[in-house]
């Protein structure tokens, strides 16, 4: 008589029969054989599901841990390790030295506060603005700012500001108490010697004419070349030699000025 | 890849219940034959009994929404991949145990009824042949992989039985490939047409040709000799996916997927899971067929 499995057969690749029938001599539920299943559990990886040969059972443990030894060594597992996205606020007060970058697409909100810093190198890029940050009491600054649009800051008590400010848009702030500042500040403002002289000159006089224009008119009469004093259709040419700048007419005392041109 | 580890798949599974149990149950509409194969969708049960709509000799594809009773197994998933856990079944009949029950994706069938079945000659198919996209029809691409069989579908066979011959292109689209088997005369519904006992019989597909890894292209079912009396037929297009023994009637087989070899077969996105019985005896009419699966995915 052959030997028969008793019902084991089949359980030992993966697949158990449960019920009151009998199968190969024997009510297979009954006949429990190997729990650790080890010799099936190593095909884990062995098909479509899981096709990584260095997964090991718990993931990443060799002997005398692993429940099921990897195929190839080589995976490397992390334990209580939280991972996550998500957002930090935060203030630091009262550092030694911090060195970094700090880049974004978006604002830098007034919820940022940094005080109290020894020092601090950092370049802060951004393609939106820098608004309401306070940087305050900082022994030394060391920043390039840049940004596409605005700045608006306020910086007090700073012992040194070494720094790039490049905007443009406009950098509105307000600095007091620095011991020392040097910086390069660009831009078409209002106080730079461009901007006082094209301000002073484009200053409405009189009727409309700039203090420029007037300037003109007033060089034509004084100095420029005229027509028609005799006749009494006087007409002043500017210092350029061609442009009329004033044109009247005289008759019996009286002088009427016909048309003036101090563009 | 499913997932990258057995803590990633228990992960997915119970903290993101990318998983779920799928159960189905038929009742056998007529005796089977012992020692061949029934396809289990024209039975009654849940899900409802195939009747294979469409036009005769034109192949219509199917997936997961096909509304003659496919099995939802939670959708597509993709760029995820969807896998088998776990399998069941149970077998409850007087008589033709032991059985197998083997899953299969239907990814399409021809249908032919009435003269196209009760007279000889050749039966052109209309099919456009698989190839390699993102359709759901084309979900094995250039057909590789699949596998073919002659089902009776809705009308049992009559007497006779003739020779079939189909003729196929392969997965490379080559012409001329051909497969040929003895019919068996009166089979009931669902059952395969080319299984049995005898001679000329293949369980449960149809051999290909040398060389060939799938077919891409149905092109003609030819009827040789004397045709069958009567019946409707399909030729189903599928592909096997595991297989589970059911050694005794009553006895609940449960089959550890994870673990067995190769493990953890794919659910492709639109698949139409169907099963094909293997009775070593007929077995009985009004016998119920009960089968249940487990499936997860991970991404």
């Amino acid at each position: 008589m052959a030997l028969r499995s008793n019902g084991n057969m089949a359980r030992s690749v993966g697949v158990q029969h449960f019920g009151a029938s009998a199968y190969l001599s024997a009510i297979p539920s009954a006949l429990q054989s190997n729990f650790a299943h080890t010799n099936k559990i190593r095909n884990l990886t062995a098909g479509e599901g899981i096709t990584s040969e260095l997964v090991g059972i718990p993931s990443g443990s060799l002997h005398p841990s692993a429940w099921m030894m990897p195929q190839k060594a080589g995976a490397i597992a992390a334990r209580n390790t939280v991972v996550g996205t998500g957002t930090s606020t935060a203030t630091g007060q009262s550092g030694y030295n911090i060195d970094g970058t700090i880049s974004g697409a978006g604002d830098i909100p007034n919820t940022v506060s940094i005080g109290l810093i020894v020092s601090i190198a950092a370049a802060l890029t951004a393609s939106g603005g820098i608004s309401s940050a306070a940087t305050q009491a900082l022994a030394s600054l060391v920043a390039d700012i840049t940004g596409s649009s605005s700045v608006t800051a306020t910086a007090a008590g700073l012992a040194e500001l070494g720094a790039l400010l490049s905007a443009a848009g406009f950098v509105t702030a307000n600095n007091t108490a620095l011991m020392d500042i040097a910086s390069t500040i660009r831009g078409y403002g209002d106080l730079t010697p461009e901007g006082i002289r094209d301000v002073v000159w484009a200053k409405i006089v009189e009727a409309g004419f700039s203090a420029e224009e007037i300037m003109r008119l007033l060089a034509a009469h004084a100095a420029g070349s005229a027509t028609g004093l005799e006749s009494g259709n006087p007409q002043f040419t500017g210092l350029d030699g061609s442009t009329l700048r004033i044109d009247g007419t005289y008759a019996a005392g009286t002088r009427t000025i016909d048309a003036l041109n101090g563009t | 890849m499913g997932w990258t580890s057995q803590d990633d798949l228990i992960t997915q599974l119970t903290v993101n219940g990318k998983g779920d149990t799928v159960t189905m149950t038929k009742t056998l509409n007529s005796a089977g034959t012992a020692g061949a194969w029934t396809l289990l969708s024209p039975h009654n049960g849940w899900p409802i009994a195939s009747t294979f709509a469409g036009a005769d000799l034109t192949y219509v594809p199917t997936d997961d929404t096909w509304a003659q009773g496919t099995i939802y197994t939670g959708g597509d998933v993709s760029t995820a991949t969807k896998h088998f856990l776990t399998a069941g079944g149970c077998v409850v009949a007087a008589a033709g145990a032991p059985w197998y029950i083997m899953a299969i994706d239907l990814v399409g069938y021809v249908p032919l009824t009435t003269t196209n079945v009760s007279t000889t000659g050749t039966k052109t198919v209309t099919m456009t042949a698989l190839s390699n996209t993102a359709s759901k029809g084309d979900r094995y691409a250039n057909g590789v992989g699949l596998r073919m069989f002659v089902a009776s579908s809705v009308v049992a066979m009559g007497a006779n039985a003739p020779t079939c011959i189909i003729n196929y292109l392969d997965q490379g689209g080559a012409a001329g490939a051909t497969t040929t088997f003895t019919s068996t005369a009166s089979m009931g519904v669902g059952q395969l047409l080319n299984t049995g006992a005898a001679a000329n019989k293949y369980n449960p597909f149809l051999p290909l040709a040398a060389g060939d890894t799938g077919v891409s292209d149905i092109v003609s079912l030819v009827w040789a000799g004397t045709a069958h009396a009567s019946g409707s037929v399909i030729i189903g297009l599928c592909k096997p996916l595991w297989c589970l023994p059911l050694p005794a009637t009553g006895l609940y087989s449960k089959m550890d997927l994870v673990n067995a070899m190769p493990s953890m077969r794919q659910i492709k996105d639109g698949a139409n899971i169907q099963f094909l019985l293997f009775q070593t005896g007929a077995t009985t009419t009004g016998g119920t067929v009960n089968i249940d699966f487990d499936y997860g995915y991970g991404g």
